[in-house]
């Protein structure tokens, strides 16, 4: 909406009136016979006709208002230190794969998650684990999952989007294959070398 | 006269034939039956175990309450098996052990040690630390299979000194007869004639084994010989310690509602809710006390009888030299120990247990559920069912006292979703544990305001520039609905503010401006992808789906709110962990499977709008915050109906609905009638800060009060999600700077970076 009115600015150049502020999200501007928009403003019509009766401008001044809240804790970073029982289990989950037990690891792996579950690395190892057990779709869900909370570890998110691409690439995607070996790029060296 | 001979041996051969061949067939059957003893046991339900390790989120007395449902007795020294000690500021535990699917916990010694709220360290005996332990869990219920209710147990599970204080009392001779006692008949026998009636059994344990298992009706004679015969069988077949072990699983020692209670390991797990190895003295000749009379020496009902017959027991067992004076007389002063309600706390988690059976018939076939000690852990978090237990209370008596609800038919359905797994923690189906209908699962109703956030996500899934400060009109606006009627919307106080936040449409619950917003972008397309979030809009398309009109249970509402407040991610809902065989065989499990049911860039903004919502919004209540909840959404339908909450700390989202069965009007809110039940339901449980974590697409900028993108000194702004071209702004650039010079450039610049 406020793109549309923008872009009919740009469009209009200097003809275009200043606008003092962004625009309001106003539906009286809108009212498409699929939206079933019949009136705005305080007169009631029955009849689904549009029409447009106030001044475009008029309202759109009015500022409000109750100050902004603040959100605590979306200051702190995030401290990065796996608790030793974490380690315990993704070293668990790391033997128990590469002696084949696929379920043994996503056990110990889903026992980590609950313990911590915004750690990528429990997500990088079970996206990882998803990709040997051929179930690609998961892998992809899983490694994206986990670069939402690998925050400012750029080596993690270059790992899971390694991943992602590796999977894409088994699910025939190739675009979104590239997509993800660019993002991997982006965060850092190739390391495709560190998944099994 | 030979004639007569030949047809008296020929009667008397067809008979030996006829008694042999019942024998046989007794015989068969008794053996089959015998044996199928050892299996025939329903499926145990577990909740989930304890996890214990440095910077556990668990306070001691969190732990302590954990040790309580356990039944773990605190001793001042040396605790073994099933005891615990404190010492300063650490719980030195005695674990029990559990054989997990995914490897065997071995009991123990432990010292769990503390900090404020939190586990420091955890070291085995010797000092040595530990990464990790898991308590056992806790065993919620168990499915009925052909003997439902029991926990077998095997000679070796007694503890030392038990069989021979049973056999004390119930059968001196047990060793040495032939499955009947003849000093035993005669001397009932006696004592039948002198009181003119059959009233002493004389049984031995084989006697009263066989009575248990393969007779009922009266006390007859017939019955007495039968009995009897098949006493002889059983002792002819089976080796002394086979028909033991039956008789100590088979006996009946009690009846609790339709809960029969039979055998010691059941018995011990019923009355003192430990396993029996762990029972002392006098709570072991309580249990074999209660062989004489169940229900008139019923312990919780008749304490003193229970007493004065435990004490014969203990006296008993002196005389006979199974136990020492010493021990005898210590354990004839101790009280009963028996808790009023069944110390194990099968039956008290029926929401949650409703849930359990839904998904396992999914799967299973009834019959597969009754084989043989299935053992089926679940996510159910006791510490949080009770909060949700006191969250109902505090439901129940808020509406009574403000006169809502004077007859006390309020319901409610509410329960407790583990964000990131999708592991349900806990049910509540109604307003007591009785009743049938499932509400968290079954009761469909209006979600009302409950719908605004898919409105919001839906809208920036379509335009990604929207943000917290996205100005929208707030007034009147008239629709015409499915039915050409003209529909126009009120909100909920009321009054209208010309132009608002898109934040304040969340955190504030307007309604006139969620309709400004949806009919903006489209109303169409916005019914359609809510639609696609899973919220039903159904064939007529009603343009009042974006203020809730939506029918839905507390289960779906929390499968779709996870997807708001977990990045846009879903996982299936889930009670079940696992199932697994008597075997480990792992017969169940559910990896971890998420996807994508909204952009992560949408369910972190209006994520963000529900946590102004807990802070200033309608989360509260009277200026009252509740810390437990840090990003929420209340909901109310018209005349009060329902009401609607959904709130979340930074790992669980609890949703509640209160209402009443019948829809009558009731002037409920969400923020006064469900909000307590979920904020009281995180109370045991420790807050986890939410994720300051945004997707690729998204960083943090600063909006002022009007609404507009500005710099991070400017007067009045906070930090809020925007789109990753849009942040950055000097610290100088504010929203008047920027009006005053009326620069055109300036705003175009604002909203599309430049």
């Amino acid at each position: 909406m406020r793109f549309a009115a923008a872009l009919v600015c740009m469009a209009t150049l200097i003809g275009c009136t200043p606008i003092a502020k962004p625009p309001v999200l106003d539906a009286s501007w809108r009212a498409s016979a699929d939206d079933r928009v019949i009136k705005s403003g305080k007169i009631k019509t029955k009849k689904s006709q549009v029409s447009i009766q106030r001044d475009r401008t008029e309202k759109n001044l009015v500022v409000p208002i109750e100050p902004m809240a603040k959100i605590e804790a979306i200051d702190q970073p995030k401290e990065y230190k796996i608790s030793p029982a974490v380690l315990s289990l993704l070293d668990q989950a790391d033997q128990l794969q590469n002696a084949g037990d696929l379920i043994g690891a996503s056990s110990r792996l889903q026992r980590a998650q609950r313990i911590a579950p915004t750690e990528p690395e429990i997500y990088f190892q079970l996206s990882n684990l998803r990709l040997a057990q051929g179930a690609l779709g998961d892998a992809v869900n899983v490694a994206t999952q986990g670069v939402g909370f690998a925050g400012t570890d750029s080596a993690m998110k270059r790992d899971l989007y390694t991943v992602i691409a590796r999977a894409q690439d088994g699910l025939g995607d190739s675009v979104s294959a590239t997509e993800a070996r660019r993002l991997s790029r982006s965060f850092g060296s190739q390391s495709e070398a560190k998944l099994n | 006269m030979n004639y007569w001979i030949r047809l008296a041996l020929k009667i008397f051969l067809t008979l030996l034939v006829l008694v042999g061949m019942v024998t046989v067939y007794l015989n068969a059957d008794l053996t089959r039956q015998f044996e199928s003893l050892s299996w025939a046991v329903g499926a145990k339900i577990y909740a989930r175990p304890l996890e214990l390790y440095k910077n556990a989120p668990f306070s001691r007395s969190q732990v302590l309450y954990e040790l309580d449902l356990l039944n773990y007795q605190r001793v001042n020294i040396d605790p073994s098996r099933g005891q615990y000690q404190l010492s300063g500021k650490s719980i030195i535990i005695g674990t029990r052990g559990h054989q997990y699917p995914d490897g065997k916990e071995l009991p123990r010694r432990v010292s769990v040690l503390f900090s404020k709220e939190k586990v420091t360290e955890i070291q085995v005996d010797k000092g040595a630390k530990l990464d990790l332990i898991r308590l056992e869990p806790l065993m919620v219920a168990k499915l009925s299979g052909v003997y439902p209710d029991r926990e077998i147990i095997s000679l070796n599970d007694l503890p030392d000194n038990f069989i021979a204080l049973l056999l004390a009392v119930e059968d001196r001779q047990f060793y040495t007869h032939n499955g009947v006692s003849v000093k035993g008949i005669l001397r009932a026998l006696v004592s039948n004639i002198m009181v003119g009636r059959f009233a002493q059994g004389g049984s031995t344990v084989t006697q009263q084994l066989v009575k248990n298992l393969y007779l009922s009706g009266e006390r007859t004679l017939v019955r007495k010989i039968v009995e009897a015969g098949h006493a002889i069988l059983l002792d002819l077949s089976f080796s002394k310690s086979k028909i033991l072990e039956a008789y100590v699983n088979e006996v009946f020692l009690g009846q609790w509602g339709s809960r029969a209670i039979h055998g010691f390991g059941t018995a011990s797990i019923f009355y003192f809710g430990r396993p029996i190895r762990e029972l002392n003295e006098a709570e072991q000749a309580l249990l074999i006390g209660l062989i004489k009379g169940p229900s008139a020496l019923n312990p919780r009902r008749y304490p003193g009888l229970a007493i004065k017959r435990r004490n014969l027991v203990l006296r008993l067992g002196f005389e006979q030299g199974v136990l020492s004076e010493s021990t005898m007389l210590k354990a004839v002063r101790l009280p009963l120990n028996i808790p009023q309600m069944p110390a194990d706390r099968v039956g008290r988690f029926p929401g949650y247990l409703d849930l359990v059976q839904r998904e396992l018939t999914k799967e299973y076939k009834g019959q597969q559920l009754n084989q043989a000690g299935l053992r089926i852990y679940t996510a159910l978090d006791p510490q949080v069912h009770r909060g949700l237990l006191e969250g109902r209370e505090a439901m129940i008596d808020s509406l009574a006292s403000r006169g809502l609800d004077p007859l006390g038919q309020a319901q409610l359905g509410a329960l407790v979703v583990d964000l990131p797994t999708g592991e349900i923690q806990s049910v509540i189906a109604a307003r007591d544990d009785k009743s049938g209908f499932n509400r968290a699962l079954d009761a469909r109703r209006q979600i009302g305001s409950l719908a605004k956030p898919f409105v919001v996500a839906a809208a920036i899934e379509k335009d990604s520039q929207l943000n917290a400060g996205t100005l929208v009109r707030d007034e009147a606006i008239f629709i015409e609905d499915e039915l050409g009627r003209v529909w126009s919307p009120k909100n909920y106080d009321e009054g209208e503010e010309g132009v608002v936040r898109l934040e304040s449409l969340i955190a504030n619950s307007i309604n006139q401006a969620t309709v400004h917003l949806a009919v903006s972008i489209g109303l169409s397309s916005i019914l359609d992808r809510m639609a696609e979030y899973g919220i039903p809009i159904g064939p007529t398309r009603p343009a009042a789906s974006v203020l809730g009109v939506s029918e839905m249970s507390p289960y779906q509402v929390a499968s779709r709110y996870q997807a708001v407040l977990n990045q846009g991610f879903v996982t299936s809902l889930k009670a079940v962990r696992m199932v697994v065989d008597e075997r480990d065989v792992i017969l169940t499990r559910r990896p971890f499977a998420p996807s994508r049911l909204m952009s992560g860039a949408a369910a972190a903004k209006v994520d963000h709008m529900m946590r102004v919502g807990a802070k200033t919004g309608t989360g509260r209540v009277f200026g009252q915050a509740y810390p437990q909840i840090l990003a929420s959404k209340t909901g109310t339908t018209d005349d009060g109906r329902d009401a609607w909450f959904a709130g979340a700390d930074g790992r669980r989202l609890g949703v509640a609905w209160v209402g009443f069965d019948d829809n009558r009007k009731a002037g409920l809110t969400g923020s006064l009638a469900a909000l307590p039940v979920i904020s009281r339901a995180f109370f045991h449980v420790q807050r986890e800060d939410r994720s300051a974590e945004l997707p690729n697409e998204l960083r943090y900028g600063w909006i002022d009060p009007s609404g507009q993108l500005v710099g991070p000194d400017c007067p009045g702004a906070q930090k809020r999600p925007v789109s990753s071209e849009n942040a950055g702004l000097a610290a100088t650039q504010c929203g008047e700077a920027i009006r005053e010079s009326s620069d055109k450039e300036g705003w175009l610049k604002l909203w599309f970076g430049g």
